[in-house]
């Protein structure tokens, strides 16, 4: 098990830096995510609240992207749960970006998997913390790097805590990628 | 009797011509949009939900400084979900300046003008009408984009029926869509 839970990080991070290695697009992401409880109830931030993410994509490939975030608790008390995940993300239905100056299509589909490690009741008492791999859907991309900004729209996910064997939905309504290069010249 | 059909004349065109005023008037001095945000709420007075807040807008004065509106809104706990913990609100809204050169330019492909507002609301819960609170917010990071407005980071004081402080919210998303 803890085999597994370093490896993970790792292989992601690696790829991380492969992407920045290869600098075909970077963007920083704003975003949210909205957390369902699972079988037995529970949240996996134990409680309800609002969930601002902030984060970067790199580009690894024409097809394939990477991605961090830190996702803090803001409301009702802030930074009492702390997540931070790593994606890589497959472009399903098309190239995310062209290898020409053309421009990739503007509607596409993405699919991430990832790995999310959270920090919880960090200000308010003994802290413990969870982790879990994540599987998600964004039916809805507009945009891409030729663009300079991509909205990822109604992505549906879904979290597996293999501490404690438990799985629940979680939903991003939106999230903005604002790419540093500019418009078009990324590709 | 000529007095009389003079003044009726004058009464008719007068008629007519506020008729056919009105619809220029409301087609160059005001706007109306429809937006969907995102929210919650650290106060006593809202639960520490997730809230989606869908409203509608009529804005008197588009693109000008110091552009007011009046706005009606329904904000939901969305998550957990809970319709009857649902309020219903209404808000004065006032869009300080637009200004087409500004930082925030790199946030859309497209020619944005940056246009802060500042709201002030007040909310009755649907299954309680007399309960009222009352919110008042700034939204420094609000993009006029031609379709409407875009704005992120939203931060409110939440205020009790006697105006006092008793916590405060911050919106993440709001969309705005200029309807016509």
């Amino acid at each position: 098990m803890k085999y597994r839970t370093r490896i993970v990080p790792l292989a992601l991070f690696l790829l991380l830096a492969a992407g920045a290695a290869c600098a075909q697009d970077l963007a920083f992401s704003i975003g949210a995510w909205s957390f369902f409880p699972d079988a037995a109830g529970k949240l996996p931030g134990e409680r309800p609240g609002v969930f601002p993410s902030f984060g970067a994509t790199y580009g690894i490939t024409r097809y394939l992207e990477a991605g961090v975030a830190i996702i803090p608790r803001l409301i009702p008390a802030p930074f009492d749960d702390i997540f931070i995940e790593e994606h890589v993300g497959l472009s399903l239905f098309g190239e995310r970006v062209k290898a020409s100056d053309s421009p990739a299509a503007y509607i596409g589909t993405l699919l991430d998997a990832g790995f999310l490690f959270g920090a919880h009741k960090v200000l308010s008492g003994s802290p413990d913390y969870s982790r879990a791999l994540f599987l998600r859907v964004t039916p809805i991309t507009l945009g891409n790097p030729y663009y300079g900004r991509r909205d990822r729209m109604l992505s549906v996910g879904l979290i597996y805590d293999y501490d404690a064997n438990s799985a629940s939905l979680f939903v991003n309504l939106i999230a903005s990628d604002f790419y540093l290069a500019p418009a078009p010249k990324v590709h | 009797m000529k007095k009389q059909s003079r003044d009726t004349t004058l009464l008719l065109f007068l008629a007519i011509f506020s008729v056919s005023a009105f619809p220029s008037f409301a087609e160059e001095k005001t706007a109306y949009y429809y937006s969907v945000s995102m929210e919650g709420f650290s106060s006593a007075l809202f639960s520490a939900a997730e809230y989606a807040d869908f409203s509608a807008s009529i804005e008197f004065t588009p693109r000008e400084a110091v552009n007011p509106a009046f706005s009606m809104h329904y904000l939901l706990p969305a998550n957990p979900l809970s319709i009857e913990d649902s309020l219903a609100g209404i808000s004065i809204d006032l869009t300080l300046f637009y200004l087409g050169d500004h930082p925030l330019a790199w946030m859309s492909p497209r020619k944005t003008s940056l246009a802060p507002q500042l709201s002030a609301a007040a909310y009755v819960p649907v299954a309680d009408l007399g309960n009222l609170r009352y919110t008042v917010s700034l939204s420094p990071f609000r993009l006029f984009a031609g379709y409407g407005y875009f704005s992120v980071g939203a931060f409110s004081l939440v205020l009790d029926p006697s105006f006092a402080v008793n916590g405060w919210g911050i919106r993440l998303f709001d969309f705005s869509y200029l309807r016509f």
